[in-house]
């Protein structure tokens, strides 16, 4: 039940982003970003808010992918340093799929940072936040910082 | 007129004339048409007996060959009809501004259109009415194409019936001397140039957003944008549009559209104290340039988001009519040189029979009254502008 429950966070974790996306990054960039000629802002919004989404879903699965491993294949009773270089991999593979959506999205005259600050915020959040708040208890502390804020 | 039916000869006025009637009869179903001789008085011709205008006898009538009164033509014209004049256009010069006067009150005030055909044919005879003391000079014109005789088909009526009429006569009028028509209307585009099927191919510093007037609002003559309250910094963006012309219209000349904007800060109420300043300023926020090429009009505009006054929304109304038209060459060419007529009299065999007394002054009153009463345009587009 317990494990349930901590996938169902990692979910709203992302969600969170995914609110955060289409709520506040997509009304930012409608007022930053100008397209290049023959494409309208709308348009480009529609691309963004896609590969965004795709990029959330991405790194969601990376965490809950985390959560599983953590939890049924890791063979240990504490948590082990060696498991660090792996969630250092996901958190990685996370920076991957940035670099892969900034590559998707279409061209910008102007706001193109912008964008990719915020593809990053979401991707790498949505994964660290997760695993931070959410690992299971053998791997717990393995994610950067959780021996400060883990205390459940 | 009676110069143009050349003894041994079947010259090309004889040929246009029942091809006059075919034209109306291919061109239009359940057509009626009616003949009609004019001179001093205008007499209907029963049936097909206007074909004996292709003869010298049609001609001889006392009671009409002693003047010509196209004025009482058209004064007796319905505007609900096409009506077709053929005429050598000689004309006094009181006589051009009575004509000119008739047509505009009757037909161009009226947004109906005139029409001319201009065609030439042999000639051998008398030509009357040449110059203000209205000499008489005979002229032949032998076989020389050269020398060929103007006449006119006028046309006066809807712009759509003179350029329907026009393309069947010039479909079946292959045997025509250069023939050349010109139609003189309000109209120059099949439709005014909207945005519709134009993408813009250069933007700079806004956006193009679809979200400022309500989205069930689907209008081709309107685009909307977005710019940055930024000081130092102008947005641009150009985009071709397609254009159309008529056939047989007054080409414009030079290129360049002369743009009219007017605009309007939405989403206020009307205001009669609204500062006139602040509008005048926001009229100063887009700059248009228009080209016309062919059958594209490049269309650049400068948005300056420091003349619109607040951030808002602005409505830009773009109204693009031409500058100049240039009168096509041939208008020139077969004006006759009032100057050299006292000369011909001294030697009548330099008459330049080619040409036509007051032909130039006619057509231009007749554009220009054209002009003046509609002043045509060709695109009207909105801009919406929304400065943040």
């Amino acid at each position: 039940m317990k494990h349930v429950l901590y996938i169902v966070f990692m979910i709203l974790v992302a969600t969170f982003f995914w609110v955060l996306m289409n709520f506040f990054e997509a009304y930012k960039l409608e007022n930053n970003v100008i397209p290049f000629a023959g494409l309208r802002l709308s348009t480009w919004l529609e691309n963004f808010r896609s590969l965004a989404f795709l990029g959330i879903v991405i790194c969601g699965f990376l965490s809950i992918l985390w959560y599983l491993l953590g939890q049924w294949a890791f063979k240990f009773n504490y948590w082990n340093k060696k498991f660090r270089a792996i969630w250092c991999l996901f958190l990685v593979l996370t920076i991957i799929v940035t670099a892969i959506l900034c590559f998707l999205t279409i061209n910008l005259q102007e706001g193109t940072i912008l964008v990719y600050i915020f593809y990053f915020i979401n991707n790498f959040f949505t994964f660290y936040l997760g695993t931070l708040l959410f690992s299971p208890a053998s791997v717990k502390y393995t994610p950067l910082g959780a021996e400060y804020v883990r205390h459940w | 007129m009676k110069g143009f039916i050349v003894a041994g000869k079947s010259s090309r006025y004889q040929q246009i004339l029942p091809l006059l009637e075919s034209a109306v009869l291919r061109g239009w179903k359940d057509a009626n048409v009616v003949f009609s001789k004019f001179g001093t008085s205008i007499t209907e011709l029963p049936e097909r007996s206007y074909l004996k205008a292709q003869s010298t006898e049609f001609y001889a009538d006392p009671n009409i060959n002693k003047k010509t009164f196209i004025q009482e033509v058209i004064k007796q014209a319905h505007p609900d009809n096409l009506t077709i004049i053929i005429t050598d256009l000689f004309q006094q010069d009181a006589d051009v501004n009575q004509i000119t006067e008739g047509v505009k009150a009757k037909y161009i005030n009226g947004n109906l259109a005139v029409g001319v055909l201009g065609c030439k044919s042999e000639f051998k005879g008398k030509i009357f009415d040449v110059g203000p003391k209205a000499y008489t000079f005979e002229y032949d014109s032998y076989d020389d194409a050269k020398r060929f005789r103007p006449f006119y088909v006028l046309a006066l009526g809807k712009h759509s019936d003179i350029s329907n009429y026009f393309d069947y006569v010039l479909k079946d009028g292959s045997f025509l001397s250069e023939p050349q028509p010109l139609i003189f209307s309000r109209h120059f585009a099949e439709k005014l140039v909207s945005f519709n099927g134009a993408t813009i191919t250069e933007i700079s510093k806004m956006a193009e957003v679809e979200n400022l007037i309500p989205i069930d609002v689907k209008d081709n003559r309107v685009k909307q944008f977005s710019i940055k309250n930024s000081s130092d910094v102008n947005g641009s963006f150009s985009i071709p549009l397609d254009f159309k012309a008529l056939p047989y219209t007054i080409p414009i000349k030079p290129q360049e559209l002369k743009p009219e904007i007017s605009v309007f800060k939405c989403g206020t109420e009307q205001n009669p104290n609204a500062d006139q300043n602040n509008e005048a300023e926001a009229v100063r926020g887009l700059n248009i340039k228009a080209n016309l090429n062919e059958s594209k009009i490049d269309l650049k505009a400068d948005v300056v988001p420091t003349n619109l006054p607040d951030i808002g929304i602005y409505g830009f109304q773009i109204i693009l009519r031409p500058s100049n038209y240039q009168m096509p060459d041939w208008v020139i060419n077969w004006n006759m040189d009032g100057g050299k007529v006292e000369e011909w009299r001294t030697s009548p065999n330099d008459f330049n029979g080619a040409t036509t007394y007051n032909l130039k002054p006619f057509l231009t009153n007749l554009w220009e009254n054209t002009l003046q009463i509609h002043n045509p345009k060709v695109a009207e587009l909105y801009c919406y502008i929304k400065k943040e």
